[in-house]
């Protein structure tokens, strides 16, 4: 019984501290907090296209489809939106995925700059000026991704500029589970 | 000799003073309109103290300086304007934002361990404590009879 007391603190310290180990694995974003929207039917809304540029604007009615939907919140303001712009692209010259996009709390002209240096790989974009939209989906920065399957239903969601690597491992594979 | 007004009032009156002055001076500056009436609007700033900034993620939105925040403290006032309780406008916040979103999480499966790891553990070192005390006395006592 004596034995049990003396090994039961570095039993105590080992896992603690395996535990704290794969706290500070890589892969790990600790400021995410993770979304309540996965399961459920996005917010409802009615955005308009952003000013000067030609479209539809965005609706919740346009995001249940015949294929998976992407939703990328983004803005010429945010660095990391930049970064994330070529993986954005891929994403949408993939087939059967369809991506569009809401352009969050931006001035039209920038917008309009921004997706003319950087190419408009989206199918339809809302112009969320004011944020309200972006508020209702629980947004704490962007850029954000959701993936929304065919029904409409948001199954997915990736807080931060999606890189190379997280496409590859995380938003193709969550796609194809959808299809 | 001059005559002062005792220092301790006078420094009251300087520091609230001060405080009003500062805090009329942030709102000002942060484009934020405190409501019109000042029952809601204290109302508001305890709300503010009960839910968390996400992106600054260590502050209520009541201090963080954050455009997020902001925009948090703007929904709040306009919700308590509606007529919402305040249950109904975290409920509105969880909704958007989840669990994280309220320094005093609701109480489910995925929160439990947060809500009941401290008690737990006093119970487990209690426990020790006693066990180790117990085993005490109990070495004293046999050490007593010769």
């Amino acid at each position: 019984m004596r034995r049990f007391y003396f090994f039961l603190p570095f039993v105590v310290l080992l896992a603690l501290g395996g535990y704290f180990i794969w706290g500070l694995g890589t892969d790990r974003r600790p400021d995410s907090i993770g979304s309540p929207h996965v399961g459920k039917t996005p917010p409802v809304f009615s955005l308009p296209m952003i000013a000067g540029m030609r479209g539809e604007g965005l609706s919740t009615g346009d995001l249940q489809g015949n294929t998976p939907t992407v939703v990328n919140f983004f803005a010429s303001w945010c660095v990391p939106c930049q970064a994330e712009h070529p993986q954005i692209t891929r994403l949408a010259n993939e087939e059967n995925i369809r991506v569009v996009g809401i352009n969050y709390k931006d001035k039209a002209e920038d917008a309009r700059g921004w997706l003319q240096e950087l190419g408009n790989p989206y199918d339809a974009i809302g112009a969320d000026t004011n944020g309200d939209v972006g508020f209702d989906w629980g947004l704490s920065g962007v850029p954000e991704t959701f993936i929304l399957d065919e029904q409409g239903i948001i199954r997915y969601h990736h807080a931060g500029p999606i890189d190379a690597d997280t496409l590859k491992k995380d938003i193709l594979p969550a796609i194809e589970d959808l299809q | 000799m001059q005559r002062q007004p005792g220092p301790k009032s006078l420094r009251l009156i300087l520091s609230s003073t001060l405080a009003v002055l500062v805090f009329l001076c942030m709102s000002a500056a942060l484009g934020e309109t405190p409501l019109q009436n000042s029952q809601a609007e204290a109302r508001a700033q305890n709300l503010f103290h009960e839910i968390r900034c996400v992106v600054c993620q260590h502050e209520s939105i009541a201090t963080s300086n954050a455009d997020m925040a902001a925009d948090m403290r703007r929904f709040v006032r306009h919700k308590i304007e509606d007529g919402q309780t305040d249950r109904q406008i975290k409920q509105e916040l969880h909704t958007r934002f989840g669990d994280f979103v309220l320094f005093q999480p609701p109480f489910h499966k995925g929160t439990f361990l947060l809500w009941t790891l401290p008690f737990l553990a006093f119970l487990v070192a209690g426990t020790a404590v006693w066990l180790y005390f117990r085993q005490m006395r109990k070495t004293a006592t046999e050490r007593e009879r010769p």
